[in-house]
């Protein structure tokens, strides 16, 4: 099950990367990430599990994947529509309606779950 | 220097006899140390501008951390510090902590105030009942102080004074209910029709001896008010409604001015149907002002309830109204109406800035007030005379212009969504602005340096289809279906740099998304907001060029501010939206099918999402090295 969803995943994960790529290769805009931020994600990652070299390996694997496909202003905006996709303010019901938004979060979603395909 | 005067003050005023001065002759003194920050706007006039010059052009850039403060929270974080000293007073979204904090001490906790016991509002509300009547999200918009006594609105419309150095519960009223009719009558009020299911976000403000509070619940029927409650006793000396007979809503019919002219026996009555005024809306929830020497008591008053305009013919006044009141007994002197017979949920809650401003080579006292229907207003204050009427944002489009004489907009029938009573289920496309308003309740700030207002805002167009909707007391009523995009451009929002007195925009910067915190000018000539991605940054007050920008844990929806403690100014602010999870970005993939999400949900690592404990909201402290 999980294997044939990963598979699933892969196929539609190669066409957006593609896609993605063409971003991606204003390649000066990516690895921009802060050390404090792949922190916080590495430690925010880690929530929940026993902190071992392979978990730390995993986790720091996939914020660098994620900081290798995209700006690290990218990746603000697509952590603030993020927040307000689930917040219940009439701003964010913009942000829940709008399509432009919704692609780019896409575009998000794909490369996080390529890069943990990865490294899980 | 500072210190000193700003230790002086307090002392005085917490020693001052009752009654030998108002409380507002002693938040002008303290508001106008700007080592305080006083009043929730910074000052009466609401201008959100600092005579702090430490932090300035030359050396902005170089703003670090001083520390931080996590209230716990989640959901979204509006309003801003409040600072008296050596003390810094917040609240947090529902359940509406109040926090004291120590500035000598890096925020240390000096007291902290729960209002919710045993999940339980002091009304006795639940705190989930509280929560599934308010219409958008958790806010809370700040506390005031006066007379050593801290005022909280809390959400299920309880006002609370609190004993300031110890954060004990002084007095308490009951000014609305939360409640549904038939089901709860615990504070004395009875719930019923126009009276139920009202909430409140609005920050109180002291003026003379009074505290001033209003109410939410447009979307639910609610009648909404401006009160006034005592200080000292906490009983209430005057309420006066947004709209019904003139009783109620305390007009005189031949001394309260529209456009200059008397407003006449039943000003409201006539403009509705029948008894639809029981049930209409027109809420108060922004940010007031006061101006001590007019001594007039400025606020806009909201949407008139529903949001389906078939349902409710005529002018529906004074929903979407400018007022100004005697703050003594409530009485109107002039009003008046932006948005008459509204279409388009363009509240006019925004909040009222008193400067003093050249208009049409004359100097005069105005009032400026940039409203959610995309005009930017100019009046004279003490007349209600309307000098200025011009678009904030050239998208604007349900109306050409408004005609000068009868302060009335010309509007622009394929943007309307009535459509002469056949609007019922019917879509009308690309209304600029969208509902929440080419600007919402984050307030402006206005330099007297550069004269200029510098306005946080949105550039959102949308679709509007009204529907029928049945009005049941306590329950939802809204009537409307909407969907937004972007505005020309493709950007969503915009910081606009505005000429009061000519009507222009001077300068204006793009941000990809609504720019919905409060702004703050200072005298160090830098101008701050912040962005939904969680940046606050400064820019230049001339040319907006940015100066310095930092990336704090969360969205900023709440106002920046400024203050000094020893010698030093310090910048403060909220971040939180709500719903950031931490780790990665959560989201639904939406344009793509169900198998990508149930892939997601079986990945190793992304499992961890729903467990992380969200991060709550982050009070967030500036200050140079």
């Amino acid at each position: 099950m999980k294997a044939n969803a990963k598979y699933i995943l892969c196929g539609t994960l190669l066409v957006s990367m593609m896609v993605a790529s063409s971003v991606a290769t204003a390649k000066r805009r990516a690895n921009d990430f802060p050390t404090q931020a792949r922190v916080e994600y590495v430690v925010a990652c880690l929530d929940g599990r026993a902190v071992t070299s392979t978990e730390l390996r995993e986790c720091s694997c996939v914020v660098d994947i994620i900081a290798s496909h995209l700006s690290y202003e990218d990746f603000l905006k697509a952590k603030a529509l993020s927040a307000l996709q689930q917040a219940n303010t009439p701003n964010a019901e913009v942000y829940q309606t709008v399509r432009m938004t919704k692609r780019f979060l896409d575009k998000y979603l794909r490369a996080q779950a390529s890069a943990e395909l990865q490294c899980f | 220097m500072k210190s000193i005067l700003k230790t002086t003050l307090v002392a005085s005023a917490v020693f001052a006899l009752p009654g030998l001065a108002q409380a507002n002759d002693e938040l002008l003194k303290l508001s106008a140390d700007p080592a305080n920050w006083a009043i929730p706007s910074g000052n009466y006039a609401g201008t959100r501008y600092s005579e702090l010059n430490q932090i300035n052009k030359s050396n902005v850039g170089s703003l670090k951390v001083a520390w931080q403060f996590s209230t716990g929270v989640l959901r979204g974080h509006e309003g801003g510090p409040l600072v008296i000293g050596d003390v810094m007073y917040v609240v947090t979204p529902i359940p509406n902590i109040v926090f004291a904090l120590d500035l000598n001490n890096e925020g240390r906790i000096i007291w902290k105030h729960s209002p919710v016991q045993g999940g339980k509002y002091p009304s006795g509300e639940t705190q989930a009942r509280v929560t599934s009547v308010m219409c958008c999200d958790n806010v809370i918009r700040g506390v005031s102080y006066a007379s050593g006594k801290i005022f909280v609105g809390l959400a299920d419309s309880t006002l609370q004074a609190l004993n300031a150095k110890t954060g004990e519960v002084v007095w308490q009223a009951h000014n609305m209910s939360a409640g549904k009719v038939g089901e709860s009558d615990a504070t004395g009020i009875k719930p019923s029709r126009g009276n139920a299911a009202s909430t409140n976000t609005s920050v109180p403000l002291v003026v003379k001896d009074q505290v001033v509070i209003g109410c939410s619940g447009a979307e639910f029927g609610v009648r909404c008010n401006m009160t006034a409650y005592n200080i000292n006793s906490g009983k209430r000396t005057w309420r006066a409604y947004s709209m019904g007979p003139d009783s109620d809503i305390l007009v005189d019919p031949a001394k309260t001015t529209h456009m200059l002219k008397p407003v006449g026996k039943d000003s409201s009555l006539k403009t509705w149907k029948g008894d639809a005024w029981q049930i209409g809306g027109g809420s108060l929830w922004g940010f007031w002002a006061f101006d001590p020497d007019l001594d007039l008591l400025y606020y806009g008053t909201g949407n008139p309830s529903t949001w389906n305009p078939i349902a409710r013919p005529g002018a529906n006044k004074w929903s979407m109204t400018i007022m100004a009141r005697d703050p003594d007994d409530g009485m109107a002197k002039w009003l008046y109406q932006m948005t008459p017979h509204d279409e388009w949920d363009y509240d006019g809650i925004n909040e009222m800035v008193l400067v003093d401003q050249e208009v049409k080579g004359k100097n005069r006292k105005v009032l400026v007030h940039f409203d959610r229907n995309g005009f930017a207003y100019t009046m004279d204050r003490a007349t209600g005379e309307l000098l200025v009427a011009e678009k904030f944002d050239p998208m604007v489009n349900w109306a050409t212009h408004v005609d000068m004489k009868t302060g009335i907009p010309a509007l622009v029938d394929k943007y309307g969504t009535e459509h002469g009573g056949k609007g019922l289920d019917y879509l009308t496309k690309g209304i600029c602005p969208a509902a929440l308003g080419v600007k919402d309740q984050q307030p402006v700030a206005y330099s007297p340096r550069t004269k200029l207002f510098y306005i946080p805002a949105n550039h959102v167009c949308m679709n509007y289809e009204p529907f029928e909707v049945q009005y049941v007391p306590g329950d939802a009523y809204v009537g409307a279906n909407l969907d937004m995009f972007p505005g020309p451009g493709g950007n969503m929002g915009n910081f606009t740099a505005w000429d009061a007195g000519k009507g222009k925009i001077v300068w204006q910067l793009k941000e990809p998304f609504s720019v919905w915190s409060g702004a703050l000018a200072t005298a160090g000539g830098v101008v701050f907001y912040g962005t939904l991605e969680g940046y606050i940054k400064a820019v230049d007050e001339t040319s907006g060029k940015q100066l310095y920008r930092f990336n704090s844990p969360s969205g900023i929806i709440g106002n920046i501010n400024t203050w000094a403690q020893k010698g030093k100014q310090y910048i403060g602010f909220y971040s939180g939206v709500g719903g950031w999870a931490g780790y990665g970005v959560a989201g639904k993939l939406n344009d793509t099918k169900g198998n990508d999400r149930a892939a997601l949900g079986a990945i190793g690592g992304y499992r961890h999402l729903k467990n992380y404990t969200q991060a709550g909201g982050v009070l967030t402290v500036l200050t140079l090295p």
